[in-house]
């Protein structure tokens, strides 16, 4: 984000980045910046609260306007409002089978896990008014089938022509992780980051599979399968329940 | 929170020791008051309309959000797992102040919103981003806009 700044402000168009991760903005110096002291996802702060997000944007904006340059760097001086979040963890109400006990048939697990969530994550949608669910253009069922086929003796090929296989493999596993964090969202109360991923990832047969994915996309000789079971599959923040799978 | 002290030990690295580019230009655009200003959003959050190509690992170029786009036909193909991304779930506008935007420019504190605004997808080494950001100054200055807005997750 500091780099297309830079760009775009030396062909003749002022910026204005509201950035997150102070130490790259101190070092790539773009012109005007407002740090926010919030947590990375969340440039705005607080979601559904205009009234937050409008002193946000409005301390970014008037950075346009200010004397200072040519490198302007300003802390934003309010954090989130705090919310009470029982930090002892949560338990989803919704009852799903333990996927510990779990060692075959997982396209009918998950499957089965799938539709008994599914009136959560349509309660969710409704009560939004959007869904971010969808990237893949499938349905939540089929790539739940699809995912799973590769814990198997007959992965199935890519669901959609214009992708290759691990590109599509990227995609549902974004959209398995947006289904099942908005079911999570339409149950009372307030829950941080960590305790949502925990419950994915430890409690649900989905992040169970998602995990031994991983396994199988790094010995993939597939490039992207590779790159997906690398970076971009499975969250630092859960990698040692693979490190304790393996204990 | 963002505050790199507060993050987990291996967070802290990995941000830290991460190779960003330094710049031995100092740009800086003077303009107009605010309310004189035509403002696009540039955002890094790899969003996009809902049938438009996803981004795939490397991505340097950008998606078209046009202005008047409803938050339900927006969608995320970043490739990095390791922000937030409930906010953005429950809200949009925790990572694309669209609305906001709206508001501002209903209330005249800002002149107008640029005709479409735009997103690259951050978790791609800034140097490969150089051409298609140039390219879209271009394309920023036929629509008027003097000013843009960059948000990032």
């Amino acid at each position: 984000m500091c780099a297309i700044g830079h760009f775009l402000e030396e062909e003749g168009i002022a910026t204005v980045s509201i950035s997150l991760v102070r130490p790259h903005v101190e070092v790539m110096k773009p012109p005007r910046s407002l740090w926010v002291p919030f947590e990375l996802g969340r440039p705005l702060g607080v979601p559904c609260d205009a009234s937050f997000q409008h002193g946000v944007l409005m301390a970014a904006l008037d950075l346009l306007t200010s004397d200072g340059g040519p490198v302007l760097l300003v802390d934003y001086p309010k954090d989130v409002p705090e919310v009470k979040i029982d930090m002892d963890g949560w338990v989803c109400p919704i009852p799903l089978e333990s996927p510990s006990t779990i060692i075959e048939n997982f396209e009918s697990f998950i499957v089965g896990e799938m539709v008994s969530l599914q009136p959560w994550y349509d309660l969710a949608k409704k009560t939004r008014g959007r869904t971010t669910f969808g990237v893949s253009g499938e349905n939540i069922t089929e790539l739940g089938r699809f995912v799973s086929s590769y814990l198997g003796e007959e992965p199935r090929p890519s669901y959609r022509s214009d992708l290759a296989v691990g590109d599509a493999m990227k995609l549902a596993c974004d959209d398995i992780k947006a289904f099942y964090f908005e079911v999570a969202a339409a149950q009372p109360g307030s829950r941080s980051r960590l305790i949502l991923e925990n419950w994915f990832w430890g409690e649900t047969i989905a992040g169970k599979i998602l995990l031994d994915l991983k396994v199988v996309c790094l010995d993939s000789d597939d490039l992207i399968m590779k790159a997906l079971g690398n970076f971009t599959l499975v969250p630092r923040s859960q990698l040692h329940r693979l490190q304790s799978k393996s204990n | 929170m963002a505050r790199i002290e507060n993050l987990p030990e291996h967070e802290q690295s990995l941000l830290r020791n991460f190779a960003v580019p330094k710049y031995e230009t100092r740009p800086w655009v003077t303009g107009p008051t605010l309310k004189n200003r035509r403002i696009a959003i540039v955002t890094t959050a790899g969003l996009h309309t809902r049938d438009d190509n996803p981004f795939s690992i490397g991505a340097s170029d950008y998606r078209i959000i046009p202005s008047d786009v409803k938050t339900d036909d927006l969608v995320m193909s970043h490739i990095s797992v390791n922000f937030d991304r409930s906010g953005y779930q429950e809200d949009l506008n925790t990572i694309f102040p669209i609305d906001r935007m709206r508001e501002l420019a209903d209330e005249g504190r800002v002149e107008s919103l640029a005709t479409h605004h735009y997103s690259f997808m951050g978790a791609t080494n800034p140097q490969d981003l150089e051409p298609n950001a140039r390219r879209l100054a271009t394309i920023l200055k036929a629509d008027c806009v003097d000013s843009v807005l960059l948000t990032g997750v």
